[in-house]
């Protein structure tokens, strides 16, 4: 079971521990990101979470950046998570999928873990969902993954007062609907816990938190087509029209939007323990109030 | 406002009218002498009238309307129709040839009226008809006819008749020369017993089932959004807009008032907010009540921001079913003086 962490000891150990030049290249995205944006509702009990996903960017100086960060954090005592299935590698031809991921614990501590994750490659990203770059560093090569929507996240990301942000609640909620346009088969890890019911229950995960932060829902369709113009100016009217469909599709399926609940109560919402009827309600706000309106306004942008 | 749609508008030179609840020969006979009347005026049209779910038999219905005809006059007997429309069976008897009126068309147009006026329980149409006589008092209206009453309330005659008894009874009314009558004082009494009190305000009740209800100022916004104009705000926020120094902070619930009948679709309360369910036990608390006002006309206004509110009767039987009595006496005692 994941462990309760204070985003705000994490974030001011993560810091501490960054060359300071890269703090400002730093955007901490998830549970954590949420946790910080949601401290005064979730301020009992912090947030259950063992990974700290860390995005570098931006994408032009994403290896320089990671290079640095990555031999800083070894260099401070963090320890890399080599296993047999992706062991440390100095050989330049190892296969970028057979290098393992920059996902390092603190000095000391095993209960979390650090992992970087780097701003897009646009020209990767054109056919695929994920593009993946080698990393040369003095302590081996490593690979470095990247989600196309995760660019997103660079829009407006929330400063910290430890120098890194976060990404906002907004960006994080349109990368993974966009993510996942349906209920995909993928699962997390070992467990049978689809990867598309977790980041599609997180969206509903959010939204609920920003109802209890008395923050209106209806002001994000406006944001996340300025968000679309900045980041997939091509794509901005088909994207908006087919953001809803993933979270739709989970709404209508009992077993699937169960296990969003259950990781839901198990992650973010730990502390609130929402019953699927909740969540649900949430759901159907929320394609009201967000996915509604966001198609309603792209309707009226001129087709690319 | 929406109100009962003119038939001739639909059919030219024709006036259909739907009526639900007519069980006694004596409402059928009425309702053939107020077609008379109508028909004088307009000679250019035909009468076709529709008893909705009524009881009577087809052979029953042929039998009193060729009774009526056989004393007026033959010109204006050959444009008056009955048929029986029952809602499950549809048509019991329907000469769709003499009409020229499609049975399609014609069964839309009774469906439509029939949410709109709700079932006509007698309760109900007394108290309609109260409450017209009050708000006219309100606003200082001149006195009504009892023709105008039946128009405004959806009462039959018979009712508007007997209630106007029951309020002379009561040393309520005032009648001028002419017959047209108005209240002589609120019958702050009688209204309690008839409106409040009595049960034929039917209403539905729906809560929050998210855990983050939202509240009623933010749900009256959304209500304003969705732009329908037969459903108005009644309750503290209607209340606070005729009399704004009302004594309570927020509102405890949003009392909408439905222009129609307990059939009216309540669709809209899921685009309103997709948290609400109808609950049924009276120990539930509640977030959303849902009014109907079967009369024919709604009375709602629009204040400075856009909000369809009901009348200031309506608000005030609002806040003593909310159980908001002291804020009601306060309200009451207020737009009586007001009014003085």
């Amino acid at each position: 079971m994941p462990e309760n962490l204070l985003p705000e000891n994490i974030l001011q150990r993560v810091s501490n521990a960054l060359p300071a030049t890269a703090r400002k290249n730093i955007i901490v995205i998830g549970s954590l990101a949420a946790g910080h944006y949601f401290s005064n509702v979730l301020s009992h009990g912090g947030v259950r979470t063992k990974d700290v996903d860390c995005m570098i960017w931006p994408h032009a100086h994403v290896k320089v950046l990671a290079k640095n960060v990555t031999e800083e954090l070894i260099d401070h005592g963090w320890k890399c998570n080599f296993t047999n299935e992706y062991p440390q590698s100095y050989d330049e031809e190892t296969k970028t999928e057979n290098l393992p991921i920059v996902r390092l614990y603190p000095e000391g501590n095993t209960e979390w873990f650090l992992e970087l994750l780097n701003s897009p490659n646009t020209d990767a990203t054109q056919n695929s969902m994920r593009s993946t770059e080698k990393l040369n560093t003095k302590h081996g090569y490593f690979a470095l993954c990247g989600f196309k929507y995760l660019g997103l996240a660079e829009v407006s990301p929330i400063q910290t007062e430890y120098e890194i942000s976060i990404a906002s609640p907004q960006m994080m909620a349109l990368a993974n609907l966009l993510h996942h346009p349906k209920i995909g088969e993928e699962t997390i890890g070992t467990t049978n816990e689809k990867r598309s019911n977790k980041d599609l229950g997180r969206v509903l995960a959010l939204a609920h938190l920003m109802t209890l932060s008395k923050k209106d829902l209806r002001e994000w369709p406006g944001l996340w087509l300025e968000a679309l113009e900045i980041k997939f100016p091509n794509e901005v009217r088909e994207l908006a029209l087919r953001a809803g469909n993933g979270l739709n599709d989970l709404l209508n399926q009992e077993d699937d939007f169960e296990q969003a609940v259950k990781i839901c109560n198990d992650g973010l919402l730990a502390h609130h323990k929402v019953t699927p009827e909740q969540l649900r309600s949430t759901g159907g706000r929320f394609m009201g109030d967000v996915i509604d309106r966001l198609k309603k306004l792209a309707r009226t942008l001129t087709v690319a | 406002m929406p109100k009962k749609l003119p038939s001739e508008s639909v059919w030219p030179n024709w006036y259909v009218c739907v009526k639900s609840g007519i069980f006694t020969a004596r409402d059928l006979r009425s309702i053939l002498v107020s077609a008379a009347y109508d028909l004088e005026r307009t000679p250019e049209n035909r009468y076709l009238c529709v008893l909705v779910d009524s009881k009577f038999t087809r052979e029953r219905v042929k039998s009193e309307l060729q009774a009526f005809k056989r004393i007026i006059h033959p010109q204006m007997a050959g444009r008056i129709y009955l048929t029986l429309f029952h809602q499950a069976k549809g048509f019991i008897d329907f000469p769709e040839n003499e009409f020229g009126i499609s049975q399609n068309e014609l069964r839309q147009f009774i469906q439509e009226q029939v949410a709109l006026t709700g079932k006509n329980s007698p309760g109900a149409t007394r108290s309609a008809v109260l409450n017209l006589l009050a708000l006219s008092w309100l606003n200082r209206d001149e006195p009504q006819t009892t023709e105008a009453l039946c128009q405004a309330s959806g009462a039959s005659y018979p009712t508007v008749v007997n209630t106007i008894k029951e309020l002379e009874a009561e040393n309520l009314i005032a009648r001028q020369s002419d017959r047209r009558v108005s209240l002589k004082r609120f019958p702050e009494r009688l209204w309690k017993r008839w409106v409040v009190d009595g049960e034929a305000r039917k209403s539905i009740r729906f809560n929050d089932r998210s855990g983050q209800p939202r509240t009623p100022e933010d749900l009256a916004e959304r209500l304003q959004e969705l732009n329908l104009p037969n459903v108005a705000i009644g309750g503290v926020i209607g209340a606070k807009h005729y009399y704004p120094m009302l004594n309570i902070t927020g509102s405890p619930r949003l009392d909408l008032i439905v222009h129609g009948g307990v059939k009216s679709d309540l669709a809209f309360i899921t685009k309103l907010d997709p948290a609400l369910r109808q609950i049924n036990n009276l120990m539930d608390p509640e977030n959303v009540v849902v009014h109907f006002l079967p009369r024919a006309e709604s009375m709602f206004i629009k204040d400075h921001n856009g909000l369809l509110l009901a009348d200031p009767i309506e608000c005030l039987a609002n806040l003593y079913q909310a159980g908001l009595d002291y804020q009601g006496e306060d309200m009451l005692s207020t737009l009586i003086a007001k009014r003085k």
